[in-house]
């Protein structure tokens, strides 16, 4: 472990620690360009230059290796000057067509021109040499190459991430530019992460941009719900409306990183088919109702059930909490009702990758076992139990059993048929399904984004979701319903809070022991194995 | 003075192998290959003092001798003749005269490095020096002096020739070495430096076509006898190549330490300034290295260290000598060009910086220009040099930080013109 001293005060990194990360560990800021704590360093910025004695030159931070005795200087005016003139020359070519570039409010060239620079420009607009705008490197990535500083993020990180090298730095000199390598498409599964590395406003989201100023958004962490991978993400809103996913780093996660497909999930989190209103079937038509009847007409439906003819289908899509909350009710209120979790391979895809895609494309199926869900009935002895007529009332959360299109839904047929022979259905879900067209009372939720809970992921670390905008329409929180429907029934086995049910949780199962909802923090924690 | 490099130029036959060999060619590299050992070597080119050739003047045995002999990785040497600096053109010339001194040289380093597989990298626009150095190759290797078992020993030694295609930029080692390997060429971070971590990873030593040349020379004759000519810190010779408004320009092959007006002016060498006209400027060592005045060119020599005392370079060699008629602002306009559309684009102020530098020098000699672009000039000067990855910045930076103020006079003149 080599002791540096960085601007008079002496610090201890682990060995391999470059000077810059050594520096901002220690909340020494250092500008920097083509420096990302996920991609290997290049060097080229010159923007991260320090001093260090016994060094004829200025070197750059994060292509020096901390050493023993180090003696390092940030702030001397060496350094401020040529920070000065490293944004000087970065701005030279420079569009300034800040008005309408996406990146206003994130950019980098803004951020350290005011820090660094604040020196007007020598170069008149007509003089700066022209380069192509809006090239399309794919229907998800548009290119500025009159914004772009030629950091090469972009180009290391389709090299050292996907590992698929389709961008290159091209020409020379002045006129160098950023392209698709010949006959290639930026077609990974990670392409839109180089929007995300990329400081300045040369590469954008073709689905974000133009949409919103990023000033005005509001940023809420939370966990991406595509996968059991359960990427830590930013959920990124204003005005009750979600604009965009962007990866927030988690070391044990994702690192810096996500998949275009859980991220372009924020659109279809909001988008038609949510369930808006409770709706409950009179004589055969659905008609909206009021909350306060749609939960007396559910708790009536359990209570009329009881024990034997009730089946309750819980669901990896669902938080922990609320599975926690359903299971608590129906231990405590009806404790011989058939209860089911979704079967482990019901949301299986193809294989996933070794990045961080899995094949599993539910968020929470860790919590069925974490919950001993899976120890009750299967999916099948219910539909089993519905053929033969032995169910009156049966509630299903999330999961679209009623639907064909799932190959893993071999059950799809015999249970759409037996869903005419139960009495009462209650879908309580975010979004229109072939289950809720067959149900008998709608029970409108709120999407994960809507939610505060917790989704358990494929390496059992439990991570906190929480809501950014409020559910549409009428929906609540699922945890709201399952505590309302509780009451309604006699029993406070479920509280409304996200963090009380969590710790209820951690007192009651051993899985959970140790962990507390403020400890779990914005980077999860593992479960107790 | 012995010639060293360019005693065999203008023989008969001196590019064949045979001639070669009648010249006393490979005589030492067989004594290399069959009767010393590395360290031998080494030291042996340690002792002679002899200073790369390419343009850095770092001692050519010490840099041998950085090489790690135990990492179990494969060791190569690259030969740098990627001879691309404005105004030089001594390598070009070896290659043309005398290709089998260089294989010869680099049958010794290898041996000296324990390098079994060498490159020559030659500029992309060499095709003649290309197809000579590649018949002089293929000429070693039909006679047994390349390839497996060589003069009759268990050593053996492969020699690739390759070109680049045509960027300044692979003439620096480490861009040379990423052109090599079929990646773009820009210049990498150092450390590692290449002795360490170069051509695939691998321990490796780029040197320059005339640090070679010299190398069997010094296996004939001792490091003593190359000592005796030159300096005590610049021993030996070096090749000059002269352009510009002399007499006679061309590659002469001078004792280092040979005073600078000595070797403009006398008739054995560039033969004075043509059609009578006086000096006014010269660039010593190639383009990159700061601009000399006709009275600062008085009392200098041409070793290492008497350029450094008189502010410039040694560097490749490669003189400029301007006449009193030479428009300094078009001069100093010209090499922004060159170095603006030479950056390989890798650094910030390289990248900008060189480009910026060429607009406003563009406008100055068009007579567009303001006063206060001569203090931008330096500024822009100061903002690039010592700041990049290698010194093609510096390269700029150099020029521009000599020409301006020496004749800050003839870039004012060109200023008022317009107001006038």
């Amino acid at each position: 472990m080599p002791k540096l001293t960085i601007d008079g005060k002496e610090y201890e990194v682990p060995a391999g620690t470059s000077v810059i990360k050594a520096c901002h560990e220690n909340g020494i800021d250092i500008p920097h360009y083509c420096y990302h704590p996920g991609l290997s360093p290049e060097g080229n910025c010159r923007l991260c230059l320090v001093e260090i004695e016994k060094m004829p030159k200025l070197a750059p931070s994060c292509t020096t290796v901390a050493g023993e005795g180090m003696i390092v200087r940030t702030n001397t005016d060496k350094v401020k000057k040529a920070r000065a003139d490293v944004m000087e020359f970065l701005l030279v070519d420079h569009p300034i067509d800040c008005p309408i570039c996406d990146q206003v409010g994130e950019c980098k060239l803004q951020d350290y021109y005011m820090e660094h620079d604040r020196r007007p420009s020598h170069v008149p607009l007509e003089q700066k040499i022209l380069k192509p705008k809006r090239v399309q490197f794919s229907d998800k990535v548009i290119y500025d190459a009159e914004r772009c500083i030629l950091c090469t993020r972009c180009v290391r990180f389709c090299r050292e991430v996907p590992g698929t090298n389709e961008l290159g730095m091209f020409n020379r000199g002045a006129v160098s530019l950023i392209g698709l390598n010949e006959g290639r498409q930026l077609a990974n599964d990670y392409s839109m992460n180089v929007v995300d590395v990329c400081p300045v406003g040369a590469l954008t989201s073709a689905s974000f941009r133009f949409q919103k100023r990023v000033y005005f958004l509001k940023t809420t962490p939370s966990v991406c719900n595509g996968c059991s991978r359960g990427c830590n993400i930013n959920l990124d809103w204003d005005n009750e409306k979600l604009f965009r996913y962007r990866p927030r780093p988690n070391l044990e996660v994702n690192d810096y990183w996500m998949c275009d497909a859980g991220r372009l999930s924020c659109a279809s989190q909001q988008a038609e088919g949510r369930l808006l209103r409770p709706k409950a079937r009179m004589a055969g038509e659905l008609k909206q109702q009021p909350w306060g009847r749609i939960l007396d007409r559910v708790a009536e439906a359990l209570r009329s059930a009881g024990d034997g003819k009730l089946a309750v289908l819980l669901s990896a899509r669902a938080t922990t909490e609320e599975n926690y909350a359903w299971r608590s009710l129906i231990q405590s209120r009806f404790p011989k009702a058939f209860v089911a979790f979704t079967p482990a391979d019901f949301y299986a895809e193809g294989k996933g990758d070794d990045i961080l895609i899995t094949a599993d494309k539910s968020p929470n199926q860790a919590a069925g076992d974490a919950l001993g869900l899976r120890s009750g009935s299967s999916l099948e002895q219910i539909v089993q139990a519905m053929e033969s007529g032995q169910i009156a009332t049966l509630v299903v959360l999330d999961d679209d059993y009623a639907s064909s299109r799932n190959p893993n839904n071999r059950l799809a047929d015999r249970f759409r048929a037996a869903l005419a022979k139960v009495a009462e259905v209650v879908a309580v879900t975010p979004h229109e399904s072939e289950t809720t067209r067959l149900a008998s009372v709608i029970v409108p939720k709120a999407a994960f984004t809507e939610t505060t809970g917790t989704f358990i992921n494929v390496d059992r670390r439990v991570q906190r979701i929480a809501r950014s905008v409020p559910p549409p329409g009428e929906a609540l929180e699922g945890l709201d319903i399952v505590s309302r429907l509780a009451h309604l029934l006699g029993t406070e086995t479920a509280s409304g809070n996200a963090a009380a049910t969590f710790a209820r949780m951690t007192a009651s199962d051993a899985a959970f022991r140790g962990l507390t909802w403020e400890g779990l923090g914005e980077q999860g924690a593992l479960l107790a194995s | 003075m012995e010639k060293v490099i360019t005693r065999n130029w203008g023989k008969p036959g001196s590019a064949t192998i045979d001639g070669a060999i009648a010249n006393g060619g490979y005589k030492a590299a067989e004594k290399a290959v069959k009767e010393l050992d590395s360290k031998t070597i080494i030291e042996t080119v340690k002792a002679s003092g002899l200073r790369g050739r390419g343009g850095a003047g770092f001692p050519t045995g010490l840099k041998w001798s950085f090489v790690p002999q135990d990492t179990g990785k494969p060791i190569y040497l690259c030969v740098n003749a990627d001879e691309s600096e404005p105004g030089t053109f001594k390598d070009r010339f070896i290659m043309e005269n005398d290709p089998h001194m260089l294989v010869e040289g680099v049958i010794i380093a290898s041996k000296a490095l324990n390098c079994h597989h060498a490159f020559i990298y030659i500029r992309g626009e060499f095709f003649q020096q290309t197809k000579i150095v590649k018949q002089a190759v293929k000429e070693a290797y039909a006679k047994g002096f390349l390839g497996k078992g060589i003069f009759g020993s268990d050593y053996e030694l492969k020699v690739t020739v390759h070109n680049g295609f045509g960027a300044y930029i692979c003439g620096e080692e480490t861009g040379l070495i990423n052109s090599l390997e079929g990646k773009k060429g820009q210049p990498r971070i150092k450390p590692p430096f290449p002795a360490v971590s170069g051509l695939y990873n691998c321990p490796t030593v780029v040197n320059n076509v005339e640090s070679l040349c010299a190398v069997p020379w010094i296996i004939n004759n001792g490091a003593d006898a190359y000592k005796k000519t030159g300096t005590e810190k610049s021993p030996g010779t070096k090749l000059f190549s002269v352009s510009g408004h002399v007499n006679r320009p061309g590659v002469y092959e001078i004792p280092l330490g040979l005073p600078l007006t000595t070797f403009i002016n006398d008739p054995a060498w560039a033969g004075g300034i043509w059609k009578g006209r006086k000096l006014k400027a010269c660039i010593p060592g190639g383009s990159s290295v700061p601009v000399l005045t006709a009275p600062q060119c008085e009392g200098v020599n041409l070793d290492y260290e008497s350029l450094a005392a008189a502010g410039t370079m040694l560097g490749s060699g490669g003189m400029i000598v301007m006449d009193e008629t030479t428009d300094m602002v078009h001069m100093l306009k010209i090499l922004a060009h060159f170095y603006a559309h030479e950056s390989c684009g890798q650094c910030t102020p390289c990248r900008t910086g060189t480009h910026w530098a060429y607009e406003v020098m563009s406008r100055i000699d068009a007579g567009e220009g303001r006063m206060e672009d001569l203090d931008l000039l330096i500024r822009i000067a100061d903002g690039m040099a010592g700041q990049t990855i290698c010194v093609l910045a510096d390269a700029l930076a150099m020029p521009i930080k000599s020409f301006v103020p020496k004749f800050r006079a003839e870039f004012e003149a060109k200023i008022k013109r317009k107001a006038a």
